[in-house]
């Protein structure tokens, strides 16, 4: 590693620090590699020459960190992303969820909300969205606001439509949303099963029993410790054989909690607590 | 005239002498009542003596052991003489006690039949070593016209005699020492204790008897003991209605003579019965095993110092409750925590009386457990969750909590309710732990035996490998089919068809576990759940409702009262039948403590700020509602359930409610929208709102308030933290 880089690292450290100091957002256990680029990232968007002018417009203006916030985070997401993942949840999960006279499901990390919302839509088709809640969070309110909505650009949905026929998807996926304008928008109806609310893997806790808990693409931007500790809510969260999801390239081995999980569709990063 | 003069000044003589007469009444009355007050202040001091005593004894012991051979000789004895110096002070202490409980009058005398003979028998056994060491006589004579058998307390009088016996052959470097025993004028008997001793001046008789004081300061420096002897001797003698006299000069040996009543008279012993407070105030001894109390007095172990104090002092309590800081001394008892030998067999003693714990700990060890020691109740409930001990020993009155919370603590908690628990208390609060889950109650003074068959029973909790389950379908074939599902060697398997047969089952045999259907022929599931929870004989074990049609919301929520897992038949259901059984009857959620209990619980331990108040809480997790309702429903608290912040809203429209306990993550309408909805209402400004949230940053707390609420709270809840919490907040 080069001076420059190690003194840019440095400074993204104390940024760091200083901006869970202000505003208790905590971006200190993210995997370094992810975090330099989502800095340059968001220097270049607040068109900031150096670190030190970044770290002066985010502390000293609310608003700006506020808007600066969905540079910090990844927020790139697709309905039924890796279509083999739904099918998998279809054919291996939902028969044992709905021996449940009541479930809930956890998207943790929902972003924008196209993950919280295609499991809405499989729910509905196995007939078990009535019965369900599911809770999707994040830590960016913007993000939150337009899962919240459930309206996506009308362009993205002949990829997601592909993606749920692929996923094994009953029906349409056009069944399931209103266009309007240049907007696609998700049926209300969906909307009454679930709640879109802020919590940190960080810094919150565990706050309800769940049966399912889907978390793709998140971990990865965590360090190890940081990891651990979402796996950990995660486990706590889980009823006894609870099921987990991960990523594509997220895995539970190695980790603190990798005894406490067994391979359920391997394939998948399909996991269920052990008990 | 002069005669009238006169008449007056008698008069007034008179009247002055009456006052004089008063005054002195009320001095005398003072006086007793000072020595009253001194010899209980003496009696409660001795016990706060002790405690800090034995731990001393302990660690003086362990250093003089010398296990881990890090002392050198002479470390070892300077160890040793703290312990025998501890000891020393230890059987004055006793001495003290027992002589301010005598003056007290708080001896309970107990008269019983009592023949001679095996009195004079044991006497003999109990010194003939000593003296045969010192190259002594000694003689033993029953005199004719001696009655054969007395009526007196056997105890005390033996008490008495020991102690002559052993100061003359303390005070006797040569010669004899003989007991004569005779008879007296006025049905009386006479023991002669007589020595060729030392001897003891004519101006020095009286003093000998007095506490505190010996017949020559440098008598005790050569003899040691505590000088206590003669004076306890002496006031005992006199409860039994006797005296003592000494003949003595110097140089010839001494003489003391017991003269008392052959039988007791009966307004001795009734004149005498120990008040109840005195025996509330002191526990009797803990545990009275030959050789495996460390607190047992010197005279238990052949020493080569008789002190004066009777052997039989023993008999005096030895473990007094321990002060606030009871729990450091425990702390350094030598347990198993770092040294683990026996894998799964560990119990943990959770007692503050260091003496006592460590015989706990050398019973335990005895029985092949390791065992480990806590001290307080935080350390207790600290310990069970990290070692999952077993099994647990638990004593009530702790330092810093009472037992019975610690055995409710233990049993709410998932991680460590299986475990069975056994009190082990000198307060009788067997009812109350019983029905907090214990597995039995043991009252001290606990003696060897009863301590054995605690952890015996525990033993056999262990042993029972045979897991009984209790299968409630009226499908003959399905019963049949779920029989083969969950056979397995270890689970022992009963099928019934009815509510009716259910009950029998129950009542007969106690399970591990239950499966029942929802529809039955002579009833739902519900009623065998409801009937099953009204009845008090009738075990409820872990139930697991396996039903073919999905539930309604409020079916659901009416059987989570009773049942933690509920599984619809579908495809995957049998699988997950048998994760669930095999879950209750093999991991740590197999000893739910009984429904039953907590019911039963409701009716008592009502909280007087609580009790009787209507709770809303606005949750949407199950596990929260069911851990919550159980915390608030026991201390008298109504509480009812809103599933999102609409509900909330509906139900607080309906009046009624005395405080809300508001979720922030719910669906519909989050807590706190809902929170500045009630805001919003003049009469619910007033209202106590508390906001249970995960979030757990300054600002969260900060947005909880703003929208509306008291008082804020983070998950996971912390029960004890919200009770408090709630009784703050409750309105006066």
């Amino acid at each position: 590693m080069d001076d420059e880089t190690a003194l840019f690292d440095l400074e993204v450290q104390l940024l760091l620090e200083a901006i869970y100091r202000r505003y208790q957002h905590d971006f200190r256990d993210y995997a370094v590699t992810s975090v330099r680029r989502r800095m340059r990232h968001a220097m270049v968007h607040l068109g900031c020459a150096h670190l030190g002018e970044l770290q002066h417009v985010l502390l000293s203006d609310a608003a700006r960190f506020r808007q600066a916030l969905q540079f910090f985070t990844v927020q790139v997401s697709e309905m039924f992303r890796d279509p083999p993942y739904f099918c998998a949840l279809r054919e291996q999960v939902v028969p044992v969820l709905r021996t449940y006279p009541s479930l809930k499901v956890w998207v943790a990390g929902c972003s924008t909300g196209e993950e919280a919302w295609s499991l809405a839509v499989l729910l509905a088709e196995e007939d078990l969205l009535e019965r369900s809640l599911i809770y999707a969070t994040d830590i960016n309110p913007a993000s939150l606001e337009v899962a919240e909505a459930g309206i996506y650009p009308r362009e993205r949905m002949a990829g997601f439509s592909r993606s749920y026929h692929d996923a094994g998807g009953r029906r349409s996926l056009s069944d399931w949303y209103t266009a309007a304008y240049d907007g696609a928008r998700f049926d209300p109806a969906l909307r009454r099963q679930m709640v879109f609310a802020d919590h940190s893997l960080a810094t919150d806790s565990v706050f309800s029993e769940v049966h399912l808990v889907s978390c793709r693409n998140v971990l990865i931007y965590f360090n190890r410790g940081l990891q651990d500790r979402a796996l950990g809510l995660f486990r706590e969260s889980l009823v006894p054989r609870g099921y987990l999801g991960l990523g594509s390239r997220e895995t539970l081995q190695f980790g603190r909690h990798a005894e406490a999980f067994e391979p359920e569709v391997a394939a998948e990063r399909i996991y269920r607590r052990r008990t | 005239m002069q005669l009238e003069e006169q008449t007056q000044a008698l008069e007034r003589q008179k009247a002055v002498l009456v006052q004089a007469q008063d005054e002195l009444q009320a001095h005398s009355e003072r006086l007793e009542a000072a020595s009253r007050y001194k010899s209980e202040f003496l009696a409660n001091m001795s016990h706060e003596l002790r405690t800090p005593l034995n731990s001393a004894l302990i660690l003086s012991r362990l250093l003089a052991d010398n296990r881990e051979q890090t002392l050198n000789t002479e470390q070892v004895r300077y160890a040793q003489a703290i312990h025998d110096a501890n000891n020393d002070l230890l059987t004055l202490i006793n001495d003290i006690l027992d002589l301010s409980k005598i003056e007290a009058g708080r001896v309970e005398l107990a008269a019983e039949e009592l023949p001679l003979e095996p009195l004079l028998a044991r006497l003999r056994t109990t010194f003939e070593p000593l003296s045969r060491q010192k190259g002594l006589q000694l003689g033993f004579e029953l005199r004719p016209g001696a009655p054969s058998v007395l009526r007196s307390d056997a105890q005390r009088l033996q008490q008495i005699l020991t102690n002559l016996l052993a100061n003359a052959v303390k005070f006797t470097d040569s010669g004899e020492v003989m007991l004569r025993v005779q008879g007296a004028a006025g049905d009386r008997v006479r023991f002669e204790v007589s020595d060729t001793g030392v001897g003891i001046a004519a101006h020095q008789h009286e003093a000998v008897f007095e506490a505190f004081r010996q017949a020559d300061g440098s008598t005790s420096r050569r003899y040691g003991g505590t000088g206590l002897g003669l004076s306890i001797s002496r006031e005992l003698a006199r409860r039994l209605g006797g005296d003592i006299t000494l003949v003595s000069e110097p140089g010839r040996g001494s003489c003391f003579t017991l003269e008392l009543p052959a039988v007791l008279p009966e307004a001795l012993a009734e004149s005498v019965d120990a008040p109840q407070t005195f025996a509330c105030a002191i526990p009797p001894v803990p545990f009275a095993a030959p050789g495996a109390a460390l607190n047992a007095s010197p005279p238990a172990r052949p020493a080569p110092r008789l002190p004066a104090a009777p052997p039989l002092s023993s008999s005096a309590p030895t473990a007094a409750p321990s002060p606030v800081n009871g729990h450091r001394a425990v702390a350094l008892i030598d347990d198993d925590r770092e040294r683990r030998r026996h894998g799964e067999r560990l119990i943990l003693a959770v007692e503050d009386d260091p003496a006592f714990a460590q015989a706990l700990l050398d019973l335990i060890h005895e029985r092949d457990f390791d065992g480990v020691v806590a001290g307080s109740a935080a350390d207790a409930i600290e310990l069970a969750r990290e070692l999952r001990p077993c099994g647990i020993l638990l004593d009530i009155a702790l330092p810093d909590a009472s037992g019975l919370s610690v055995l409710e603590r233990l049993k709410r908690d998932p991680a460590t309710r299986h475990i069975p628990v056994h009190m082990v208390s000198a307060l009788d609060r067997s009812h109350t732990a019983l029905e907090l889950g214990a597995i039995g109650h043991l009252l001290k003074p606990a003696t060897r035996d009863g301590l054995v068959e605690a952890l015996g029973q525990i033993e056999r909790r262990l042993r029972r490998s045979v897991r009984r389950l209790l299968i409630v379908e009226d499908d003959a074939a399905l019963r049949e089919n779920l029989r083969l599902l969950l056979g397995d060697a270890g689970v022992e398997i009963t099928g019934v068809g009815t509510v009716a047969d259910a009950m029998a089952a129950l009542a007969e045999l106690s399970f591990d576990c239950m499966v029942t259907d929802l529809a039955l022929p002579d009833g739902s599931g519900y009623d065998l759940l409801e009937r099953m929870a009204a009845m008090e004989s009738v075990s409820f074990p872990p139930v697991i409702v396996y039903t073919g049609r999905a539930l309604t919301r409020d079916e659901e929520q009416r059987l989570r009262r009773y049942s933690k897992s509920i599984i619809v038949k579908g495809a995957r259901s049998p699988e997950r039948l048998l994760d669930e059984v095999t879950l209750f009857l093999h991991s740590v959620e197999a000893a739910l403590p009984p429904e039953r209990q907590r019911m039963l619980r409701q009716a008592r331990q009502r909280d007087s700020v609580l009790d009787g108040r209507r709770l809303l809480l606005a949750e949407d997790d199950v596990r929260n509602i069911f851990a919550l309702t159980s915390v608030f429903e026991p201390l008298g608290a109504r509480v009812e359930i809103a599933r999102n912040g609409r509900e909330a809203l509906e139900r607080l429209e309906r009046g009624d409610i005395d405080m809300v306990l508001m979720d922030v993550m719910m669906p519909e309408m989050d807590g706190l929208a809902a929170m500045r909805r009630i805001r919003e209402r003049p009469e619910w400004r007033e209202l106590p709102v508390i906001a249970l949230t995960a979030k757990a940053m300054p600002d969260d707390r900060e947005r909880c308030l703003e929208a509306g609420a008291n008082d804020y709270i983070a998950k996971p809840i912390d029960v004890d933290k919200l009770v408090s919490l709630c009784r703050v907040w409750t309105p006066k």
